[in-house]
């Protein structure tokens, strides 16, 4: 179905300045916090990997086109991290009226593929870095597209086409000039689509809960916002966990006799404080908007403390056992014994992570960068006592 | 057998003393309609005796189990409203919803974020009966609703002890054993 047609009778046009400053305004600022989170995310582990002995950006560019499963890795971890993020551009409060407003179309679509870029960035710099101009363009107008294409495909299911056609032409591992022409005149249209269809609700809609526990059914309400609102934040704590992971199991592999255990809590302190920060927002979100239920209901505090403290827990705490699961396989130690340390570790951090943001959002005078100071206090005091043990 | 006893209930938000002095007795099979202009403190009462807000000053007993409907629904987005509603069963201890008023069982495969202000409202009207609580109440309850689930909220509600807050005339003259008047804070 075409769109309605915008009444060109008596308005004054509206210029691509006033589009793209109405586009800014009312988008930029939920997909700036979501593009910060990302670069932070993806910028913590890169800065360790990227650092002056460790990996170059030519090298992880020239390994996307030499194997294709390094490639597929690569592009799919990617598109896991953006899509999540880009989806704010398309859902983010205000848009309703932004389409209600009928905008001139070239201008609406520009503006939007240029906040799109956005989130791209780190990617983009990657391949910049790595192969040049027209890669580094051709990596983020592709990424744009397929992102943007996914959020249609769960509304219209025609468009998973348009995605695997798309993935089909990323696995021949196109020269950057193609990718950067294909990227161009794709992006804009995926985009206009999700623009279009985001607002509707996705086709399939699976019920996840049952009636239970108090405490488990809090737990899972909260589990369900970071799985369908924050993917983002989950991906990014991924990364993190990710990153320390692998770090440690190249550690345990050169030395695997030397105190595998101090050495896994030193490793991992960071990665899992950081991965049970990125859960607060949601999930203290999560709760506030259960509030007046709770208190209507008389919910005693403690079981809505129990299931605050299990919703940031586990994303760090399943990362953590794998992270055990890896790394006895490095250093042929008991599976047991490092999984269920790393485990005991990262509850211990995430409930010292989730109490201060617990704190600081009774307080009235709370702020980003006060969590910040604690969450690397916590970390800092964590490594301290792993390293001393 | 009293259901509330509120006396003397004080309650401010920010500077501004939104209930001056609020006393209510109800008993078990009333339908007390609270009345009064916008503003007049009818919203904030009736938070105060469903324990959302808690009173500044004065007494309150309250006996039994609550299903409390507020005047906007706050339901959470990322939830589909069957989960919405098991989340409520949980919470009062309920084993399964049963069968749902208001017709709200065809919107439980939908997200709460796609509902209309009449579908958000069944909803929330819904999880206040789940259980079948000894008190109910809410909140401006028709507001948003057609003819057909007004009248199922008046066929319920004539069998149902409650406190109402609401504006519409015709639903307190059919439902309310007695209506008070809250005026610049003041109920009695």
């Amino acid at each position: 179905m075409s769109e309605p047609k915008a009444d060109s009778g008596s308005a004054t046009p509206v210029g691509a300045g006033l589009v793209l400053r109405g586009v800014l305004r009312t988008l930029g600022r939920p997909l700036l916090l979501n593009a910060t989170a990302l670069s932070v995310a993806v910028g913590i582990p890169a800065a360790i990997l990227f650092s002056a002995n460790g990996l170059r950006a030519e090298q992880v560019v020239a390994l996307s086109h030499h194997s294709w499963f390094a490639r597929a890795a690569l592009w799919a971890g990617w598109f896991m991290l953006s899509a999540p993020a880009l989806s704010a551009l398309f859902d983010a409060p205000g848009s309703r009226t932004l389409r209600a407003l009928r905008l001139p179309r070239a201008p609406l679509i520009g503006s939007l593929c240029v906040l799109a870029l956005l989130p791209q960035l780190p990617w983009a710099i990657l391949f910049v870095r790595g192969a040049g101009v027209g890669a580094g363009w051709a990596a983020a107008t592709l990424a744009i597209a397929l992102a943007a294409s996914s959020i249609t495909a769960r509304r219209r299911a025609s468009f998973w086409g348009v995605v695997l056609l798309g993935a089909l032409f990323l696995s021949c591992d196109p020269p950057a000039w193609a990718g950067a022409l294909c990227g161009s005149l794709w992006a804009p249209f995926a985009v206009h689509a999700a623009w279009r269809r985001a607002l509707e609700q996705p086709r399939v809609t699976v019920r996840l809960t049952r009636p239970t526990h108090p405490v488990f059914a809090l737990y899972i309400a909260h589990s369900l916002r970071l799985l369908r609102v924050a993917r983002s934040r989950l991906m990014a704590a991924l990364v993190m966990a990710s990153t320390g992971c692998i770090g440690l199991v190249y550690s345990l592999r050169n030395d695997p006799a030397e105190r595998p255990v101090q050495r896994a809590l030193a490793a991992m302190a960071l990665p899992l404080t950081l991965s049970a920060a990125a859960c607060c927002a949601p999930v203290i979100e999560s709760e506030a908007r259960l509030r007046s239920l709770l208190r209507s209901l008389r919910v005693p505090r403690v079981f809505v403390l129990a299931a605050f403290l299990l919703a940031i827990a586990t994303p760090s705490s399943a990362l953590a056992a794998t992270t055990g699961i890896a790394a006895s396989s490095a250093c042929h130690g008991s599976t047991v014994l490092l999984g269920v340390t790393l485990l005991a570790w990262a509850v211990s951090l995430s409930s010292a992570v989730a109490m201060w943001a617990r704190l600081l959002e009774r307080r009235a005078r709370r702020s980003a960068g006060t969590f910040a100071a604690g969450v690397t206090l916590i970390a800092a005091l964590a490594l301290v006592s792993a390293l001393s043990w | 057998m009293v259901i509330i006893e509120a006396r003397e209930i004080r309650k401010s938000l920010g500077r501004r003393a939104v209930l001056r002095s609020a006393s209510l007795t109800l008993k078990r099979g009333e339908r007390v309609v609270v009345s009064g202009g916008n503003g007049s403190g009818k919203s904030t009462f009736l938070q105060v005796v469903s324990g959302v807000l808690s009173a500044d000053h004065g007494e309150l007993g309250v006996r039994g189990s609550i299903g409390f409907a507020p005047e906007k629904p706050d339901l959470p987005e990322h939830l589909l409203v069957g989960e919405w509603l098991d989340l409520v069963a949980s919470l009062k201890g309920l084993r399964g919803t049963g069968p749902l008023p208001f017709g709200v069982e065809e919107l439980s495969g939908t997200r709460t974020s796609a509902l209309s202000l009449g579908q958000r409202q069944r909803v929330s009207l819904a999880g206040a009966w789940l259980g079948e609580p000894a008190l109910l109440v809410l909140d401006e309850p028709t507001n948003g609703l057609d003819a057909e689930n007004r009248a199922e909220v008046v066929s319920r509600l004539s069998r149902a002890t409650a406190l109402i807050a609401t504006h519409d005339r015709s639903l307190a003259e059919a439902i309310a054993t007695r209506v008070v008047t809250v005026r610049d804070g003041v109920l009695s």
